[in-house]
């Protein structure tokens, strides 16, 4: 009885700081970089919000639910072309793979912000939650930005 | 109508019947985000372009009002978040490029295949945000759509029921170049950038001098 005891703790002194281990792993947070919204005109319907997700893990990350308090309803869209014409397609969630960078932007992933509370203007800052299938949930405050590039006036 | 005249007849419209019928189940929806064809075909052949009516805040505005000046045409809709306001935020840098002089001669013009949810009100805010001489307009959906297939713009709607946005489009996103005379001269793409476009609208300005 006693040695099955000692060797049952043996085993859990073994095992334990492996899973303790793993579980480091698995919590690394997905690094969020370069994040803006998309300034838009005034009474436009819906914006996009564009981030860069890195996922310093070893297993996927999956972007499952976005919110914010500016609009009705956040989702993941996919924008692409195909033959000169766009077409853009709902998706339900979206998967970092382990190592990997993904760059949201205007044709390919990227978040819409559908139905506006409220114009944002160039600077405004827009509180965003983003919520992984793991349970991890991350707000970030977003500015609001024109797409233009700088303008050169040549005259 | 002679008796086998006649049968003809039913045979032929019993084929039709078959045709329709294979046809609508064909068309049927299959899943939920499944495109639903109520937009401007893909036209073969370049592209006539020509002369058109659509109806602005202001009024009616034709085509044929802007003869002098260079007239740069985008097809799209107001809550499209991507490839709309990208291609008018690059014709607005390019006008912008150009002289006070210039841009008395230029005209942009966004049609919006999305007269449900664009008024012509919103499509002036829209249109103006970007560039003040850019003019946003609509009209009845069978107008844009023929306005559209003559310039070889595409538009299809494309309903997107598990969605918030309730439906959507899958769009072709050139940019029409129409010269000072009012004919369809140059297409671009969307991935022209402002100064080629505003090279472009130069080059059409002083052709003749």
């Amino acid at each position: 009885m006693k040695i099955k005891c000692w060797i049952f703790y043996a085993l859990l002194a073994l095992l334990l700081p492996s899973m303790a281990l793993a579980g480091n792993q698995i919590k690394k947070e997905i690094e969020l970089s370069d994040f803006y919204v998309r300034a838009v005109p005034p009474g436009a319907e819906n914006t996009a919000l564009f981030i860069t997700l890195t996922n310093p893990n070893k297993t996927d990350v999956v972007l499952s639910k976005v919110s914010s308090p500016v609009c009705r309803a956040a989702e993941i869209h996919l924008m692409q072309h195909k033959a000169g014409v766009m077409s853009m397609e709902h998706v339900p969630e979206l998967a970092i793979k382990g190592g990997d960078t993904l760059k949201l932007s205007p044709d390919g992933y990227h978040i819409m912000l559908i139905g506006l509370k409220k114009t944002l203007k160039d600077g405004d800052s827009v509180p965003v939650t983003l919520s992984f299938k793991d349970g991890n949930k991350v707000k970030i405050n977003a500015t609001v930005r024109r797409l233009m590039k700088k303008m050169k006036h040549s005259h | 109508m002679t008796k086998s005249g006649q049968r003809r007849f039913y045979i032929y419209l019993a084929l039709l019947c078959l045709l329709f019928i294979s046809t609508a189940i064909g068309c049927k929806p299959k899943a939920k985000d499944e495109q639903k064809e109520t937009g401007a075909e893909l036209t073969t052949g370049p592209p006539k372009g020509g002369d058109f009516t659509l109806q602005a805040a202001e009024g009616p505005f034709s085509l044929h009002d802007m003869k002098g000046k260079v007239v740069l045409i985008f097809f799209g809709y107001t809550s499209c978040p991507t490839a709309c306001p990208t291609s008018l935020e690059t014709m607005a840098e390019a006008f912008s490029r150009l002289s006070v002089e210039e841009l008395e001669r230029v005209q942009g013009v966004f049609i919006s295949f999305d007269p449900e949810r664009d008024t012509v009100d919103e499509l002036k805010e829209y249109a103006g945000y970007f560039h003040p001489n850019i003019i946003g307009m609509s009209g009845k959906i069978e107008e844009v759509k023929e306005v559209a297939g003559r310039y070889g713009a595409f538009f299809i709607k494309a309903l997107q029921e598990e969605s918030e946005m309730g439906y959507g489009f899958s769009h072709s996103t050139e940019t029409y170049l129409v010269a000072d005379n009012g004919t369809l001269s140059e297409i671009y793409s969307e991935k022209t950038d402002a100064m080629t476009l505003s090279e472009a609208i130069r080059r059409h300005l002083w052709k003749r001098q």
